[in-house]
C-alpha cells in the first residue's frame, strides 16, 4: 500500500544525483524508521543552506554572504585571478596550496554543441570584474578539455583586451608516472609545453 | 549481438549518461555515426579517459540495438591540437556532422574528408575555404550534391561573367525567378573543388549556407555563438 507522503519523500530524494528508486525508497525506509533525527538534521540544513546561500557578488562562488571570505581576505593576492569552472575546483586549487590570488567561477563553460555561449554563461559579470583594475594576471584554470580550452581561450581574448596578462595552467604528465604508460595526447601536450630545465 | 574491434573514429559529440557514465556520438567510416555508451568513464578511477573530440581513437563496442556499449579505446594516430578559432570552426563541423548525418548511415567519404577538415582548419589563413570545402562534400556524400557542371536541364556549360540564380530542385538558371544569386565563376571553382575570393567566396557561403538550412530540422547553435563571440570581442575592443 502506498503512503502518499512517503511517495512524496521518494521522488524528493531522486533529484538527488546518482539516486535511482531503489537508492531513494532505502534512503526514505532507513530515515523514517531508523534515524528520525538525523532525517530532521538533513531537512533543517538543506531548508538553510537553501535560504541562506547566494552567489559571492565579487567571484560568483557560493557565499552566505554578499562578499565571501576568500574575496573579503587581505592576505590573498587582489593580483592574481583565477578562474575555475565549479566551486569544486576552487576548493581542490586550495587543497593544493599553492595558490594565493582570488578566484572567479563561471559555474559552467562554454559548450558550443549544447548551445552554452557567453550569454548562458553569464561572461559579463567577469568582464566588469576584469574592468575594475585589480586584476593584473588573469590564471585560466578551467578543465583540459575541448570546451575548457575553448573558455580559456576566449576569457583570455577578453583579458587581453583589457590589458590584463593571461596565463594558462600547465598541463602534462602526472607525477609518479613513467612515459611508457601516458597515452600520446598527453606526451604530445607535454612536449608542446616544454619549459628550459 | 555485435562486437566490433578496431574502429578509428572521431567523437562528434559527448554527454553524460546516469551518474558515471558518458554517451559518445562517433563518427566511424565502416558505420556512419554510432552513439556508443562508455560506462563509468566519469569515475575518478577510470582507465582511459582522453574521451574529447577532435582525437582520433580507435574503439571496440558490443550489443545489438541503439547503445552498445564501449570495449575499448586508445588512441589512434598522431593527436590533433586544435585551439583557438580552429576550435570553434571544429565545433561547427561537428554539429554539422550531427545534424546531416543520421546514426548507422555509412559514408566512408564523410569519414575522410572530416578527418582532412580537421587537418586543414588549422592553418588560420584556410580555415573559411575548408569549411567551405567540407559542406560541399558533405552534401554531396548525402545526396544532396550541387550541379555544378551546367545549368539546369542542358547542362550548357557555366559562364563565368553571367549571373545565374541556383534553384535546388534544378540547378543553375538564367533568367528571372526563385534561387540563390550566383556568378559563374563561382559555381565552376565550387565544380573544381575551389573557393575563390572575394565576391566568389560570399556567393559560395550564401549558396551552401541556403543548400545546408534546406535540410536542417533546427537551426544550428554555433554559427549564433560564432556571432556572439566576434561582437563581444569587438565590444570589449571598444574602449
Ligand atoms: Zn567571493
Amino acid at each position: 500500500m502506498e503512503v502518499p507522503v512517503i511517495e512524496e519523500l521518494k521522488q524528493a530524494l531522486r533529484r538527488l544525483p546518482g539516486v535511482g528508486p531503489k537508492s531513494a525508497q532505502r534512503m526514505a525506509f532507513h530515515l523514517l524508521g531508523r534515524d528520525r533525527e538525523g532525517a530532521r538534521r538533513i531537512a533543517e540544513a538543506i531548508e538553510n543552506a537553501v535560504r541562506d546561500v547566494r552567489h559571492c557578488t565579487r567571484c560568483n562562488n557560493f557565499s552566505d554572504r554578499d562578499v565571501c571570505t576568500t574575496c573579503l581576505s587581505v592576505r590573498r593576492d587582489p593580483a592574481l585571478l583565477c578562474i575555475v569552472e565549479s566551486p569544486a575546483d576552487v576548493v581542490s586549487l586550495e587543497q593544493s596550496g599553492a595558490f594565493h590570488g582570488r578566484y572567479f567561477v563561471l559555474m559552467g563553460r562554454l559548450s558550443p554543441l549544447d548551445g552554452i555561449g557567453p550569454a548562458e554563461l553569464g561572461i559579463e559579470r567577469l568582464e566588469a570584474r576584469l574592468r575594475d583594475g585589480e586584476t593584473k594576471e588573469v590564471v585560466l584554470a578551467t578543465n583540459f578539455t575541448v570546451e575548457g580550452e575553448a573558455t580559456a581561450h576566449f576569457i583570455a581574448e577578453i583579458a587581453r583586451a583589457c590589458g590584463i596578462r593571461a596565463t594558462r595552467i600547465a598541463h602534462g604528465i602526472p607525477g609518479g608516472s613513467e612515459l611508457e604508460y601516458i597515452d600520446r595526447n598527453t606526451l604530445a601536450r607535454a612536449l608542446g609545453a616544454r619549459r628550459d630545465a | 549481438m555485435t562486437r566490433v574491434s578496431g574502429q578509428p573514429v572521431f567523437i562528434l559529440h559527448r554527454y553524460e549518461y546516469g551518474e558515471t557514465s558518458l554517451v559518445l556520438e562517433c563518427l566511424t567510416p565502416e558505420f556512419g555515426r554510432v552513439g556508443v555508451l562508455a560506462k563509468g568513464v566519469r569515475r575518478a578511477n577510470a582507465g582511459y579517459r582522453n574521451l574529447d573530440p577532435f582525437a582520433p581513437l580507435l574503439i571496440g563496442w558490443s550489443g545489438r540495438g541503439e547503445l552498445p556499449v564501449l570495449t575499448h579505446v586508445e588512441p589512434y594516430g598522431i593527436p590533433l591540437a586544435l585551439s583557438g578559432r580552429a576550435l570553434w570552426c571544429g565545433f561547427y563541423v561537428n554539429e554539422l556532422v550531427m545534424a546531416l548525418l543520421h546514426r548507422h548511415d555509412a559514408h566512408p567519404g564523410i569519414f575522410h574528408a572530416y578527418a582532412r577538415v580537421l587537418k586543414l582548419i588549422t592553418d588560420k589563413g584556410r580555415q573559411d575555404a575548408e569549411l567551405r570545402l567540407f559542406e560541399l562534400v558533405l552534401l554531396r556524400e548525402l545526396g544532396y550534391g550541387l550541379i555544378l557542371d551546367g545549368e539546369a536541364g542542358n547542362r550548357v556549360a557555366l559562364e563565368p561573367d553571367t549571373l545565374y540564380r541556383y534553384a535546388f530542385d534544378s540547378g543553375p538558371c538564367k533568367g528571372t525567378g526563385e534561387g540563390v544569386p550566383v556568378h559563374g565563376r563561382t559555381l565552376i571553382a565550387l565544380g573544381c573543388g575551389q573557393i575563390g575570393d572575394g565576391e566568389a567566396r560570399r556567393e559560395a557561403r550564401r549558396l551552401l549556407k541556403a543548400a545546408i538550412d534546406r535540410q536542417l530540422r533546427a537551426p544550428l547553435r554555433t554559427p549564433k555563438l560564432f556571432r556572439q563571440i566576434s561582437q563581444h570581442a569587438t565590444l570589449v575592443l571598444k574602449p
